[in-house]
């Protein structure tokens, strides 16, 4: 089977929304919980085997591995109807089920010891498949778990599958609720610094933008996990669909990510979706034709970043990448496209192509949506610095009273020193200043500049 | 007979009378009843019978049958005879010559009863015995016999006959002169009693005034029954007019003028009827005379007293060209009548000649009635009259004729173009025709002539066959293209079988009203044969059946030939009642067809009344025609054709008949054609293959298609051989997943055409081909070491040669099923791998780059690992990786514009129309038509079309995976060994197949509409490189 694609799920919120993003899934499919082919699943157009493999009783099983430090959250997966749909050899819960503790040096330590036990799970769940093109990691940057233990696992990943694909879902915290855990800052920090060297693609999922767009967009006033999850899992397998849905194009996932990314560093994509709807508003007046999509994906309101304006940098788009579902008119695309040329919605780059990719995607013909078009954006957008450097900036505020660092200490890796998170500053501070100096033309001859200023 | 037996009689006779009639002896009706009994008994002469007598009338009769030729019945009355005197029984019989007797009985018998001339024979038999010796010998043994005998008996009788006998026979003869025609019938042998005493009175027999009487009545009806022979003896008898007006003697009284002598003078009667006789049988005649040179000559020296002889041969020559005429006709029709075999005879010929012979028989008894009428004498019958009768008839012949001189089979057309020409020549004709009764011989006469294609085209539409032995139709059968055949669609049925140079003349041929239909024909053809072969049920025949019903409200086992002559019916005369309500109103009036009705009803009901039998065997010679392959259905629908009526106004017969047959044909065409896409797409599924093939060959099976791409692309990016089994069992095991049924149709075969040998060389050729290059003068240096890449690439694939694109000639077999292949041909199969090969550049460019990952860049991770502190090593290390990187972005942006623009608007929107075509599910013509109509624009779309020479969107492929190929080196290497300018060089070869593409597309939608390739040009010219440094 071509091109499989094993999920990992590591924390309290990377098993949320994977657990969001298999039931989508499934829903999709046709799978039951249970794992069997529902009835009217009849279609057979779509490619199960990405994401799912067939154990020998024809059930369908998730190419996932659930990894968590403390057992709550993968209890309430277990305890749900889709507790049989995985493969329990590939749920991992820590023995001790103390969890991570918000800390990223402990589940990165943990992440040491529980290496060979993890590993066995992901190394026998790449060898069922016949040719793997990568992985998919769903975490939060910003907890103990999901940041720690997924940047071990990320380094770990670069060397024990070099030519894989390393595409991660990444929860960025929710900026409006920092008081919850204050140690957020050094977590993501660290967290960045693993997404920028070893993964091939970070998908930022920002939570203080999607519970703005639900209270905002959708009116939900308190929106739960579950609501704002159902907004991240849509966002999983819409960017996914394309690979599950055979068609011309995109059928592999470097294949959807490559022209995405113009320089190593730079592959952090922001996310956009319309027409954004819940379960109490589905039916909508909306008219949603091509051109309407890529134009409402174009505005910032629909974007699932929060990007505060800044008035100092013209920051522009790199490339965007537009998943388009339901009943497309072909000569509509390249219409639009042209329009959103003309009318120069898109601020580019000056340095390079301005690349709209358009992907036709068929939808699931087991779900109805109310919608005829929707569409899913991924772009990158040098905009997205912002949230680093709001991480840097938070970094910076902690550091300089040096709180919150005994629980760091504790662990061997920041027993001796604390080099490890100024390295990981200092890659994210260059991140910045790459994204930064893309958006001026100057860009191209980076290097030359770049090795000027520090000179 | 001896007087002893006497009382005998007697006795018996008393008994006989009382068993029968139940009287007792003594009543008077006893007494009567004993009287006749014995003057039966006594006097009756087969019991005195002389066998001499009747040994001769046998020998007479034997003679009287063989010489009128029935010498079967003498030879087996001669037998009879014989046999029945030699029988046993009579031997020894108690009585005497019973033998002859009884054939004297039987004799008498054998004459009518009624009419037994005896005495008249007898008369004449004494009146003429000096003139025949012979005769008056026997007769005179005859009656002398009898007398003898007759004296003989009496005197026995009367010596031994008591008185009462006496009485009763003057008894008998005064009864018998009373009621003597009652006895006549009665009893034959009595009224030979009778005769027998007739003889005896001789002074009853006629007077001789009487015969004298009878004599001149039979002289004067001999003398006005005999005609004076005029023909043929050398001396004319001049017929003299019994009328002395000089009216009727201009004749004489011109010869006596001009004293020219020799005319021959016949009597107008006589003219008539050798007129009428000679129209009956266009042979020469005295008056008319046939030789070879001029056809039909007037006897120059013919007259009828009223006329001058030169207005009698003006009179008569206006015959001659209609005799010719019906001559030439007849001797076709001859002609008809023994169809050669090798080749053969038209059908459609024979059909004509049928209609011309029915014409022939209508005109031949109109003749007959007019000569019956003339031999009746019962009114004015003059050579005028004739004229006028005949006028009508005469304008048929010569439109007949006109037509007919068309008609004429010449042995250097082909039946086809004679039948064609034929019927075109009919529809003329009646189109042309100024006068109703022609108008409508005509009309009959084409659709007559019409039948058989009709019934070629009725065989074809209901029973699927196309059956025209004699190659007359206008469409043929191609023999050489199987069913099976994968062009049996196209090439099937050829309806023009003329070659090339002919086609001036083979336009000419096509048949007018049928040509609009031919292409819905033969699709009704070409379906019915492939259901038939596809062993599928066509369509219920009760469909086909109720249509024509509701249609024309008829009998629903009506022909084609039918419904279109009710049609055209319908169309000339309203409804069918309509009609019938016209022909009765036109029978006052006094023209050709009607009047023609009515005479055959006259003479219908005249024979009824004589003799049915005459009648029925009339009937049956007139309704029979000449072809005895005619069943008795068709002969209804000869009648329906015959008794249509004349044609009031001109009329268009090509859109009549059209009208008539296209809702037939194109609802045939429509339910078949209907049938056959449920049958092709619900039994053989060719909209699956179809999609299988598109799944493959256009890669519309992503998942699949990658699979089998990258497998390829990478065996031979590490030039590692490929060969046609082994990626033939890689694409069927990918397909597999697909549709594991048609998985095993797939086949991957690689050709190693040497042309690929250099393709080093040849892309250097290519890089001259972009303008582009032209203009920047290359560095020597650079291009050096450009060779040697691709010297080093080139020995990397020395196993498999590669096309520019960096592909291997490929193609993709699909062994399509039977029926589908009428779609999938070969060509298609073709168009289809071109399409797949373009794909496939497309897919290796941009593959190539998507490959590229920043973490196999060779040096990344030493700078990485060194971090910014190694900064001397750094500086224009980054900025060379940077670059590297960036050019990948540009490239992979290219490609990819390229990639994305083809797959959603060109083959997203092929495999839509596609879909929907399929699901509209139109007839099979429409399907391959269209599908090829949508291929060709596919591949123009992916502007491949310009044949041989590859486009210059292919050479901007090639010339972007060469660029690839050599940023995948450089991105390998170590970067440290990557200079300025190999990068510069990249980065501007880049530029200029940027700029080359952006100006051949832009010129390409300045010059045409190309609404597709407007979001391309507009994309690309927004995003022309910007690469170059400063």
């Amino acid at each position: 089977m071509p091109c499989e694609i094993i999920t990992l799920q590591l924390g309290q919120c990377g098993n949320q929304i994977g657990f969001e993003f298999w039931k989508k899934l499934c829903g999709e499919h046709g799978i039951s919980p249970e794992g069997t082919l529902e009835d009217y699943a009849t279609e057979g157009t779509d490619r199960k085997d990405v994401f799912f493999y067939q154990a020998d009783d024809e059930h369908y099983i998730p190419r996932a591995v659930l990894l968590d430090l403390e057992p709550r959250v993968i209890h309430s997966i277990m305890n749900s109807p889709y507790a049989k749909l995985y493969n329990p050899e590939n749920i991992y819960m820590s023995k001790q089920g103390g969890g991570a503790g918000n800390n990223w040096a402990s589940g990165f330590s943990q992440g040491e010891r529980i290496y060979e036990e993890v590993f066995d799970i992901i190394d026998r769940e790449a060898d069922g498949s016949d040719s793997l093109e990568g992985f998919v990691l769903c975490h939060s940057i910003a907890g103990g778990t999901g940041s720690g233990l997924g940047s071990y696992i990320l380094d770990r990943l670069n060397d024990r599958f070099p030519k894989k694909v390393v595409q991660t879902y990444s929860v960025f915290p929710n900026q409006d609720e920092i008081s919850d855990v204050v140690v957020q800052p050094y977590n993501s920090l660290l967290t960045l610094k693993r997404l920028t060297q070893s993964a091939d693609c970070v998908v930022v999922l920002d939570n203080t933008a999607l519970n703005r767009i639900a209270t905002d967009r959708l009116h939900i006033s308190n929106p739960t996990f579950s609501q704002i999850n159902s907004l991240v899992s849509n966002i999983m397998s819409v960017s996914t669909a394309t690979l599950r849905y055979p068609s011309y194009m995109n059928n592999d996932l470097i294949g959807l990510i490559a022209p995405l990314i113009p320089t190593p560093r730079l592959h952090f994509l922001m996310t956009g979706y319309t027409p954004l709807t819940t379960d109490q508003e589905v039916a909508s007046v909306r008219k949603t034709t091509v051109l309407d999509v890529m134009r409402r994906l174009l505005q910032p309101k629909n974007m699932m970043v929060s990007t505060p304006l800044d008035r100092n940098t013209q920051h522009c788009y790199i490339s965007i990448l537009n998943i388009i579902q339901g009943e497309v008119d072909p000569t509509q695309v390249h219409k639009s496209l042209q329009r959103i040329r003309e009318r120069k919605m898109a601020q580019f780059i000056p340095w390079g192509p301005a690349s709209i990719q358009v992907a036709l995607s068929k939808k699931s013909p087991y779900i109805t949506t109310a919608h005829r078009v929707s569409g899913l954006m991924l772009a990158n957008h040098t905009n997205i610095s912002a949230l680093f450097e709001r991480t840097l900036h938070q970094y910076d505020k902690l550091r300089k009273r040096e709180a919150f660092l005994e629980q760091f200490r504790k662990e061997a890796m920041f027993a001796e020193s604390l080099d490890e998170l100024d390295s990981s500053r200092e890659v994210v501070q260059q991140l910045v200043d790459e994204y930064k100096a893309a958006t001026t033309p100057d860009y191209l001859s980076w290097g030359l500049n770049h090795d000027a200023a520090e000179a | 007979m001896s007087l002893s037996m006497q009382g005998k009689f007697d006795e018996l006779s008393k008994e006989l009378i009382n068993h029968v009639l139940g009287f007792e002896e003594g009543e008077e009706n006893f007494i009567r009843s004993e009287q006749y009994v014995l003057s039966n008994l006594l006097y009756h002469h087969c019991l005195a019978v002389n066998s001499h007598n009747v040994r001769r009338s046998i020998d007479g009769l034997v003679l009287k049958f063989s010489i009128h030729g029935q010498h079967h019945r003498s030879q087996q009355l001669q037998n009879l005879t014989s046999k029945f005197l030699a029988s046993p029984f009579f031997k020894d019989h108690d009585e005497l010559d019973i033998e002859w007797s009884l054939l004297s009985l039987l004799l008498h018998l054998s004459n009518s009863p009624t009419q037994v001339p005896v005495s008249d024979d007898e008369i004449l038999l004494t009146l003429n015995k000096s003139s025949s010796p012979v005769k008056s010998l026997h007769l005179a043994e005859e009656n002398i016999d009898w007398v003898a005998y007759l004296r003989q008996g009496e005197p026995e009788y009367v010596v031994g006959v008591e008185q009462p006998l006496s009485d009763w026979s003057s008894d008998d003869e005064k009864n018998e002169t009373e009621d003597e025609a009652l006895y006549n019938q009665y009893s034959p042998i009595k009224s030979s009693s009778v005769a027998v005493k007739d003889t005896c009175n001789l002074p009853r027999a006629p007077t001789a005034q009487e015969l004298l009487e009878q004599s001149h009545r039979a002289q004067s009806w001999l003398a006005a029954n005999t005609h004076t022979q005029y023909w043929g003896s050398k001396k004319y008898q001049q017929c003299a007019p019994l009328s002395s007006h000089p009216a009727a003697n201009v004749a004489k009284l011109w010869e006596t003028k001009c004293g020219s002598r020799g005319s021959q003078q016949l009597s107008e009667w006589a003219v008539m009827r050798e007129t009428v006789w000679v129209l009956m049988c266009p042979s020469t005649s005295h008056i008319f005379q046939y030789n070879a040179d001029q056809g039909f000559v007037v006897h120059p020296e013919i007259t009828i007293p009223s006329l001058t002889p030169g207005a009698a041969k003006r009179l008569l020559e206006e015959l001659c060209l209609p005799l010719n005429q019906l001559l030439e006709i007849d001797a076709f029709l001859k002609k008809c009548e023994v169809p050669s075999v090798d080749p053969p005879f038209p059908v459609t010929l024979q059909a004509y000649a049928t209609g011309i012979r029915l014409w022939r028989h209508r005109f031949q008894s109109h003749l007959a009635t007019i000569e019956d009428q003339i031999k009746k004498q019962e009114s004015t019958c003059t050579l005028s009259w004739l004229e006028g009768e005949l006028y009508p008839w005469l304008r048929t012949l010569s439109a007949i004729a006109t037509v007919h001189s068309m008609a004429a089979m010449r042995p250097e057309i082909s039946p086809r173009e004679a039948a064609v020409r034929l019927i075109n020549g009919l529809c003329d004709g009646v189109e042309s025709a100024g006068e109703p009764g022609v108008r409508c011989v005509l009309l009959r006469l084409l659709l007559h002539t019409l039948r058989h294609y009709l019934s070629i085209i009725n065989n074809w539409l209901l029973h699927g066959s196309l059956v025209d032995h004699a190659q007359e139709f206008i469409i043929q059968r191609s023999e050489s293209v199987k069913v099976t055949d994968e062009t049996f669609w196209h090439d099937a049925f050829i309806l023009n079988p003329h070659h090339q140079s002919e086609a001036k003349q083979s336009r000419r041929s096509s048949l007018k009203f049928l040509s609009p239909l031919v292409g819905a024909l033969t699709t009704v053809g070409k379906s019915r044969e492939l259901l038939a072969v596809l062993d599928v049920e066509p369509l219920p025949r009760s469909s086909a059946i109720l249509y024509l019903h509701q249609k024309s409200k008829m009998d629903p086992e009506m022909v084609l030939e039918e419904v279109i002559i009710r049609h055209i019916q319908d169309a000339l005369y309203g409804s069918s009642e309509k009609a019938k309500e016209n022909t009765e109103g036109n029978e006052g009036v006094a023209d050709d067809s009607s009047a023609l009705t009515e005479v055959d009803q006259h003479m219908v009901s005249n024979y009824q009344q004589v003799d049915p039998l005459l009648l029925a065997a009339f009937i049956g010679d007139a309704g029979t025609p000449a072809s005895p392959t005619m069943t008795a259905q068709k002969d209804s629908v000869t009648r329906m054709i015959e008794d249509m009526a004349e044609v009031p106004r001109a009329i268009s017969v090509v859109s009549l008949l059209s009208s008539a047959i296209s809702p037939l044909i194109r609802k045939k065409e429509e339910e078949l054609s209907a049938r056959l896409t449920q049958v092709l797409l619900e039994k053989y599924h060719m909209d699956r293959h179809c999609q299988a093939v598109r799944s493959i060959l256009l890669m519309e099976a992503g998942d699949v298609m990658h699979e089998f791409y990258s497998h390829l692309f990478s065996k031979i990016d590490i030039g590692e051989s490929i060969d046609g089994i082994s990626l033939t069992l890689h694409l069927q095991d990918c397909v597999t997943r697909l549709v594991p049924d048609l998985a095993p149709l797939f086949s991957v075969s690689v050709s190693s055409a040497s042309g690929f040998l250099n393709s080093a060389e040849e892309n250097k050729t290519d890089n001259q081909s972009v303008p582009a290059d032209s203009m920047l003068g290359k560095d020597s240096n650079q291009t050096k070491e450009e060779e040697q890449d691709k010297n080093k690439l080139g020995s990397d694939s020395t196993t498999m040669p590669l096309s520019k694109a960096g592909l291997p000639d490929i193609s993709i077999n699909y062994q399509v099923p039977y029926p589908v292949n009428l779609l999938l041909s070969e060509k298609v199969l073709s168009q289809y791998n071109i399409l797949f090969r373009f794909c496939l550049s497309i897919k290796r460019a941009t593959n190539g780059l998507e490959r590229l990952k920043f973490k196999d860049l060779a040096s990344w991770n030493a700078v990485i690992g060194s971090g910014s502190n190694t900064e001397d090593a750094a500086g224009p290390l980054l900025s060379r990786l940077h670059r590297l990187q960036l050019l990948r972005l540009w490239l992979l942006c290219f490609t990819r514009e390229l990639h994305d623009h083809f797959a959603n608007t060109v083959f997203l929107p092929f495999h839509q129309t596609v879909e929907k075509l399929f699901l509209s599910r139109p007839s099979l013509n429409v399907i391959i038509t269209e599908h090829e109509k949508l291929l060709n624009r596919l591949i123009t779309n992916c502007l491949m079309g310009s044949g041989k020479t590859s486009s210059p969107l292919q050479i901007v492929l090639n010339k972007v995976f060469w660029l690839s190929q050599r940023l995948g080196q450089l991105w390998r290497r170590d970067i440290g060994r990557v200079t300025c300018n190999e990068l510069s060089a990249i980065e501007t070869q880049y530029a200029q197949v940027h700029r080359y593409l952006v100006n051949f597309l832009t010129r390409l939608t300045t010059t045409n509409y190309l609404p597709h390739l407007e979001g391309l040009t507009r994309t690309l010219v927004d995003t022309v490189p910007l690469l170059t440094q400063p």
